[in-house]
């Protein structure tokens, strides 16, 4: 009975999780330029996803051990330095866009400027993370997070065509700005497979102490919270391309994307919509500086947990504080959250590779993993799929970002 | 695949990047190069989609108040943010003499400051909560086709 529950709030944090400044900024971009054309996009990346977190549970599972933790034990510290760096680098600038979103939406609710709602946001996400056990911290927002949901009623409520949303599920050139295209799709590929989401979701596994016999919990949660939380962005992606995409409204912020519930829910759609994002960015933040606490905490080897009084976690508590502090000094420039999201998101792609081919060579180690290996398709798919998404964002990127 | 050797690939291909650090950074180099290169023509298009959807956003943003479908925080915050979407793109025409000085560019440039006048008038109204005189300018800007002032 137990664990059915804890596969059920599983599943239903996942869900209440999915969403933050990436996906809806990503989602409402690709909607509101390409109608349903990018739907594909989501659902390769979900389906990238949903393997690789299942794959950091099992790891978790099997080696009690964490992905990055790990990564150190076998490819040594020199190895994972660069990928290290360039995995902070970005998680501080995403940070930075997940706490100007959370800014934004209280913007929208007040009309006080985002910026004067950073440090309020930064103390309110540390003050949780000193004071809370790291179930509140992933069930609470999860549960919270489900709000989330009103993108898929208001796609639902608008009706879109079924063959017209079979047709976006497979892969089609465009007939228009192609570049900008393959930028968004890159986009869309790194706003749903951060690597943050990956080292979370397994010290969460080893603060959980998930035993290997219960593997099923995780492969059910990771595949099912990650299905049910690609259609939540797949909502975003159909709602903006109903509503904003016939007005001629291409989404380069939020106030604009906000306009997408308007015809369904009237005169709450602003709330709605505020509180949607803001829920989602708060709880990504959340999840990002526990993860830079984490990550620093297991390739120093000092003690590290949630669920650790803080006093016995000092430098794990150091580490997290500095990462904020270094992401709210980015925000309180003023810097758009959502140009932040999508420089961020774009680059993550360029990082995967150095990311997941070594965690894939692990999940292949009979040593570690026991009985509980990869199996070559999930290991061709994925290395080929990370491989291709970098060599494309290499390509795509300079392009976007120099070309205007 | 088995560990050792896939270990000692990934190794491999990390010191190579790692060698030849130099050729990976001419290889981006010269895509941004190749970036810089966008033409005129392509300039032009991108500020003329964006004029497009700024009048649009405008055009919603204020006929949703006055449905009274919106508050007035919310219309006052997203005119504003459309205001400074109009102004850097105009300030971006602007910094570039040669777009100027070609008859597109100088459209679009008097195009975009036309519509910034009309949303600030658009905000003015909302906070006046004249609806009447935002009604006025809003078929002020819904008569004036995009990139035709």
């Amino acid at each position: 009975m137990s664990a059915l529950i804890d596969l059920l709030l599983g599943v239903v944090t996942s869900i209440g999780g999915f969403v933050e400044v990436g996906s809806i900024s990503t989602s409402a971009q690709a909607g509101s330029e390409f109608g349903f054309q990018l739907l594909w996009a989501v659902a390769a990346a979900g389906v990238m996803l949903a393997m690789l977190v299942e794959m950091s549970g099992r790891l978790a599972a099997v080696s009690r051990n964490s992905m990055v933790a790990a990564v150190r034990e076998h490819f040594g510290i020199s190895f994972q330095f660069v990928s290290l760096a360039a995995e902070f680098l970005l998680d501080t600038l995403l940070l930075a866009a997940e706490i100007g979103g959370t800014g934004i939406a209280v913007t929208l609710l007040t009309g006080v400027g985002f910026t004067w709602w950073i440090l309020p946001a930064g103390i309110a996400i540390w003050m949780l993370l000193w004071s809370s056990r790291f179930a509140l911290v992933e069930y609470g927002i999860g549960l919270l997070g489900l709000v989330t949901l009103s993108f898929v009623v208001s796609a639902w409520k608008l009706g879109p065509d079924a063959r017209e949303l079979a047709s976006g599920l497979a892969p089609s050139l465009p007939h228009h700005h192609a570049m900008r295209y393959a930028f968004l799709a890159v986009s869309i590929v790194g706003a749903t497979v951060s690597p943050y989401l990956l080292n979370f979701y397994s010290s969460g596994t080893v603060e959980e102490k998930l035993p290997p016999a219960q593997l099923w919990i995780n492969r059910t949660t990771a595949y099912l919270g990650t299905c049910f939380g690609s259609i939540v962005s797949m909502g975003i992606l159909v709602t903006s391309a109903l509503v904003l995409r016939p007005l001629h409204i291409r989404v380069d912020s939020y106030d604009q994307a906000a306009l997408m519930f308007v015809p369904v829910f009237g005169r709450w759609a602003i709330t709605l919509f505020a509180v949607s994002l803001g829920i989602g960015c708060f709880g990504a933040a959340v999840e990002l500086v526990l993860n830079a606490g984490y990550v620093s905490a297991q390739v120093l080897g000092w003690p590290w947990g949630a669920d650790r009084p803080r006093r016995t976690a000092a430098r794990f508590t150091w580490a997290f504080t500095l990462v904020l502090l270094a992401a709210l000094a980015v925000a309180l420039t003023g810097v758009d959250p959502m140009q932040l999201t999508m420089v961020s998101v774009a680059l993550t792609v360029v990082v995967l590779p150095v990311l997941v081919l070594p965690f894939l060579v692990l999940m292949n180690d009979r040593k570690l993993m026991k009985e509980h290996t990869n199996g070559s398709v999930s290991n061709l798919l994925l290395a080929g799929l990370t491989v291709l998404g970098a060599i494309l964002a290499l390509v795509v990127i300079p392009l976007e970002v120099l070309g205007g | 695949m088995s560990w050792s050797r896939g270990r000692g690939a990934l190794l491999a291909i990390f010191n190579g990047v790692r060698g030849h650090l130099a050729l990976v950074c001419l290889i981006g180099a010269s895509l941004s190069a190749l970036a810089g290169c966008t033409s005129q023509e392509a300039r032009f298009q991108q500020q003329q989609e964006r004029l497009e959807s700024l009048t649009a956003t405008a055009v919603a943003v204020a006929g949703a108040w006055l449905e009274g479908r919106t508050s007035g925080i919310y219309t006052r915050t997203a005119l504003a943010q459309t205001f400074t979407g109009i102004e850097a793109a105009r300030s971006g025409l602007a910094s570039r003499p040669r777009a100027l000085a070609d008859s597109r560019g100088a459209r679009l440039s008097q195009a975009f400051e036309h519509l910034a006048r009309l949303v600030a008038a658009l905000g003015n109204d909302v906070a006046a909560r004249d609806a009447a005189s935002a009604r006025r300018h809003l078929s002020d800007i819904t008569l004036t086709p995009p990139g035709q002032p």
